[in-house]
């Protein structure tokens, strides 16, 4: 009686832990696949490396007090 | 409304009205401000006259009304169909050259001073736009299919820009920015201390910010508010989405994107406001501003706080 018990149990805490990895191995994939989905894609744009090789220029924050030399404004 | 530049006009600065927006040039040697200007002005006017859809004599309206049969071309003009075509290939057709009909339907169909408070808004009306690989350039041979007006206005204006900060730059030997309305780019081995100081701002009262461009960076803006025309309650604006021949939602009022070139930072400003909520998917990385509706500010790629 005891020993089926047993058995019973082993084979349950063995069904759970083979789900859990069936879970686990589909979580990984959907990660993997959301990840591949934003990634850098076809539809994303190609860097185009400036003079310095660099592939955009570095932007630096100008102080607000300081005057523009020209504006960037939608036209 | 078109931008209305409404910074100093410094001994280091000329600035005029041209299509229907702002040309400004700043040189670091005031000594050749003139003759920067001279040759800004020269080269744009050679723009006009090989690409303006709104010149009947113009080369590109030349080349539509040929019935669909190729057509030989200056370089110019071959040149700036060819970057048009090129950013049509880059952004899967967000930015396409044959959306001119379209733009015309809906009432952009002269200059843009010239509309400006023209009550003009056909609501329902939807313009089919024909495919960008149907435009076929063959070395500076053209063929447009007929029926098919092109529009290089996304890429052309840029492209100017471009040109015209290298021509300076290379027969004056002095450093200049070139800004024609939102599109700014500059040329010549050396910025201003610290770098060109470029003002942020699509409307008066929208958020801004100051931020300063290296020796040979471009910067674009473009705007879902900007270029508007119709009527109260129905205001359209120029950015057309080819897909529905219509201006594309205007998931964002502002995108500003910065590059090494005017033409490469317009394409992508353009793409990503018709792109709407994939914008921040297709920029990535490149350093890019964009502005909500609500004026929420997202920054991208770096783009200084």
């Amino acid at each position: 009686m005891m020993r089926d018990t047993g058995l019973r149990r082993t084979w349950l805490l063995t069904g759970a832990l083979a789900a859990a990895g069936v879970a686990g191995t589909v979580a990984v994939g959907l990660a993997a696949r959301a990840a591949d989905a934003g990634a850098t894609t076809i539809d994303s744009v190609v860097p185009s490396p400036g003079p310095s090789g660099a592939a955009s220029p570095a932007l630096s924050a100008g102080d607000s007090t300081e005057p523009g030399q020209a504006t960037s404004g939608g036209s | 409304m078109p931008l209305v530049e409404a910074l100093s006009v410094g001994a280091d600065t000329a600035q005029w009205t041209v299509w229907g927006t702002v040309a400004r040039i700043v040189v670091t040697d005031p000594a050749r401000l003139a003759e920067a200007a001279t040759l800004v002005k020269a080269e744009l006017a050679a723009v006009d006259e090989a690409c303006s859809r709104f010149r009947a004599d113009s080369e590109l309206r030349r080349a539509c009304r040929a019935g669909g049969r190729p057509v030989p071309v200056s370089p110019l003009l071959a040149e700036l169909v060819g970057a048009a075509l090129r950013a049509a290939a880059e952004t899967g057709g967000d930015v396409d050259p044959t959306v001119g009909a379209a733009l015309c339907g809906l009432g952009y169909d002269r200059d843009f001073a010239a509309i400006t408070g023209r009550r003009v808004a056909p609501g329902v009306r939807v313009f089919d736009t024909p495919d960008w690989r149907s435009v076929r350039l063959r070395d500076r041979e053209l063929t447009v299919p007929d029926g098919v007006l092109l529009d290089l206005g996304a890429t052309a204006k840029a492209a100017a820009a471009d040109r015209a900060a290298a021509l300076v730059a290379a027969r004056l030997g002095t450093s200049v920015l070139v800004a024609l309305g939102g599109d700014i780019a500059t040329a010549g081995s050396s910025a201003p201390a610290g770098g060109w100081r470029v003002l942020v701002e699509d409307r008066p009262g929208d958020p801004r910010c100051l931020v300063k461009l290296p020796a040979g960076a471009a910067l674009a803006t473009s705007s879902t508010v900007g270029r508007t025309w119709g009527r109260p309650g129905e205001l359209l604006h120029h950015i057309i989405d080819p897909r529905t021949g219509r201006p594309a939602p205007a998931v964002w009022r502002t995108v500003s994107v910065a590059a090494y070139s005017c033409l490469r930072a317009n394409t992508l400003s353009t793409a990503a406001i018709v792109r709407g909520a994939g914008a921040v998917r297709l920029l990535g990385s490149v350093p890019s501003r964009l502005v909500t509706r609500d004026l929420d500010v997202l920054r991208l790629g770096g783009w200084p706080t």
